[in-house]
């Protein structure tokens, strides 16, 4: 067993892998700069997580808003913008498909979007960061189930 | 001030640079002799991570690409990219940022 987050990472890297423009190209919390020959492709970062304590009496259940931040990266000469939004079609619909995240998550939410362009490589490159919310709850006395 | 002549950066340029062909859109095409540097390097373009990529720069004579301007082709070693910036350094040479076609 892990931590419900995992399993809710586990799940969104599972939905967004194939996408038609982006394929298999997807890295989970990855460290190491991108190539030319990754691109277009996803990264996926569980950056953050606020908990609130729903219950008082112990064991408390926590209602939890994680954060979720998938960055999409892609090089081309022209119509890099268009191609950002070609993927944020792709991943939104993507996630639309199960908002439980495969029974993990009461929720999903995608609450943020912003581009970030640069001509500083022998090609242009497009960056877009999408934040996803994910609702979920566990109890403090068992991380690893969702409630 | 610049200490060296417009002879002796032709000199540094015939021992260190590389032939590139100039393709000005107001004149015909020309070969200019210059230091080309193509390394990888980290860009970041917003996201976590970077990118690693090449960075493509031709710097030569100033005097010898005043009728370049930027959106002219440039071919090094059989390879096309496009002159995105122009970037002269006020003591006789100029730095070119290209795009790989």
């Amino acid at each position: 067993m892990s931590h419900v987050r995992k399993s809710i990472r586990d799940n969104l890297v599972t939905t967004i892998t194939g996408l038609t423009t982006t394929g298999s190209n997807v890295y989970r919390s990855r460290v190491y700069p991108l190539a030319a020959n990754k691109l277009p492709g996803l990264t996926v970062y569980t950056k953050s997580e606020e908990i609130d304590y729903a219950t008082n009496v112990r064991p408390r259940t926590l209602l939890r808003q994680l954060n979720v931040i998938i960055e999409a990266y892609v090089q081309a000469l022209s119509d890099y913008d268009s191609q950002i939004d070609t993927i944020a079609v792709e991943i939104e619909e993507a996630l639309y498909t199960d908002l439980t995240r495969g029974g993990f998550a009461k929720d999903t939410k995608v609450t943020a979007f912003e581009a970030e362009y640069s001509g500083d490589g022998d090609i242009p490159v497009a960056s877009a960061i999408f934040t996803v919310q994910v609702l979920y709850s566990t109890q403090e006395s068992d991380a690893e189930t969702a409630r | 001030m610049t200490v060296e002549t417009a002879a002796d950066r032709a000199l540094l340029l015939a021992d260190f640079g590389v032939d590139a062909i100039f393709d000005p859109a107001s004149s015909s095409h020309k070969t200019v002799r210059g230091v080309f540097d193509n390394d990888y390097e980290s860009v970041n373009a917003g996201g976590t991570m970077d990118f690693a990529i090449t960075r493509p720069r031709f710097y030569c004579r100033s005097f010898d690409v005043l009728d370049v301007t930027e959106g002219d082709d440039l071919e090094v070693g059989d390879v096309a990219y496009k002159i995105r910036v122009i970037m002269p350094d006020g003591t006789g040479m100029t730095e070119m940022m290209l795009e790989k076609q």
